[in-house]
């Protein structure tokens, strides 16, 4: 597979007058695992946000697997994506938090993301809230993994380590 | 009682504080917009879902609030002062519904804008209360030009309180028009006015025993609030007693 995942072309990101992120120009290719490495406000998060379609870019452009990813569910269904500090709705159990990504997607694997869960002993009926940040960390990585997608976007260190460690990593890809 | 009145009467921007403001400013202010909004279903579609959602919601709960403030404040309006003037009228009939929408409608703009849930809320609660401050005291008496009524005052006619008309001043004016008593009512039996008198004015006179008083009262009347037809007012004569 010599696709290419994500190609940013003189990409920018501007917060009020301060740039975020500028001139960024990159071409990723597919089947690899790749770490975005950077210094405390390099506009690593602004990067990837861009490429999921949660910002609109000031300057340049993304593409993921040639497509403009903002506002585009057809892109978004390619995508799973862990944001930073693994937000997910805190009153919802796991099985709940599931059960709303079989109704957010087209593709949905929930038997994949029930599996781990349950491989690695987190409660299904519990608030998620109730969990520990690792066990949090992992219910969010389940979901995104349970899109089945041909992308996944750790914006966590955590996640992206779990991961990379999960003897499952090589077979999910 | 008093402060069950002033609950109800605010009650619509409470559903815009806590069903409109957090809408988009919860999801933001804990990140999990990044979550939901990264799924395979639009931004679109999540809003016109959660907006529809929410807006049913509270266009059942206003409706249940009009239809039961009309059943409670029936009997009420039919022997006081109408439904048409201020607080009554807003808490009964289509008012509060749109007050209702309103409020969500504003409580989810201010969550968008500014992101964060308890600013959100003070915005919608401010931004509520200017315009219906605005609209009560700028807007609503400018929808239509008053009607004014001039009676004889010692007509037989009498203000029908039931026709539910906005009396918005009403006063006693001599023979040549002019105002000499601002918001007064006088009562005169109409065996005491002189015809006399009654002819000299075209019919605006009254003859108190030792006096004479060329009066006629003039009512102004708006029409009913927000789109209800006008009533025209009649009104009583006494024997020169007043009641403000």
């Amino acid at each position: 597979m010599t696709d290419t995942a994500i190609e940013t072309a003189g990409l920018g990101k501007r917060y009020k007058r301060t740039w975020a992120l500028q001139d960024c120009t990159l071409h990723l290719p597919t089947g690899r695992i790749a770490a975005l490495v950077g210094p405390n406000g390099a506009g690593k998060t602004t990067l990837l946000h861009l490429a999921v379609g949660l910002l609109a870019p000031d300057a340049g452009s993304v593409r993921v697997f040639g497509q403009d990813p903002r506002g585009n569910t057809k892109a978004l269904a390619g995508i799973g994506f862990v944001a930073q500090d693994t937000p997910l709705f805190r009153d919802f159990t796991a099985q709940e938090l599931i059960t709303m990504g079989g109704k957010l997607n087209r593709t949905w694997d929930a038997a994949l993301a029930r599996t781990r869960l349950a491989d690695l002993g987190i409660a299904p009926n519990l608030a998620v809230g109730k969990l520990s940040g690792g066990q949090r960390a992992q219910v969010a990585l389940a979901l995104a993994l349970a899109k089945r997608p041909r992308l996944l976007l750790l914006d966590e260190p955590r996640t992206a380590a779990l991961w990379a460690a999960s003897s499952r990593a090589s077979t999910t890809r | 009682m008093t402060f069950i009145g002033i609950l109800f009467v605010i009650l619509p921007v409470f559903v815009g504080i806590f069903f409109g403001a957090p809408l988009v400013a919860r999801e933001v202010e804990q990140g999990t917009h990044r979550l939901v909004w990264t799924q395979g279903v639009s931004r679109k579609h999540w809003a016109l879902v959660k907006f529809g959602l929410v807006g049913a919601v509270a266009l059942l709960l206003a409706a249940a609030y009009a239809l039961g403030m009309g059943w409670w404040f029936g009997p009420l309006t039919a022997n006081g002062n109408g439904r048409i003037v201020p607080i009554f009228f807003d808490v009964q009939g289509i008012v509060p519904i749109g007050y209702t929408l309103f409020a969500v409608a504003l409580g989810v703009f201010a969550g968008t804008l500014w992101k964060k849930v308890v600013p959100a809320m003070g915005v919608t609660l401010a931004g509520y209360a200017v315009v219906r401050v605005l609209i009560e005291t700028l807007a609503r008496p400018r929808y239509l030009s008053p009607v004014s009524a001039s009676l004889p005052i010692n007509s037989s006619e009498q203000i029908n309180s039931d026709s539910g008309a906005w009396v918005y001043s009403n006063g006693i004016i001599n023979g040549t028009g002019k105002l000499v008593m601002p918001d007064t009512i006088i009562h005169c039996s109409s065996s005491e006015a002189s015809p006399r008198t009654a002819e000299v004015n075209g019919g605006v006179g009254l003859n108190a025993p030792g006096h004479r008083v060329d009066a006629a009262r003039r009512i102004s009347l708006r029409r009913g609030g927000d789109g209800d037809g006008v009533k025209v007012l009649g009104l009583a004569c006494g024997d020169g007693q007043r009641s403000a």
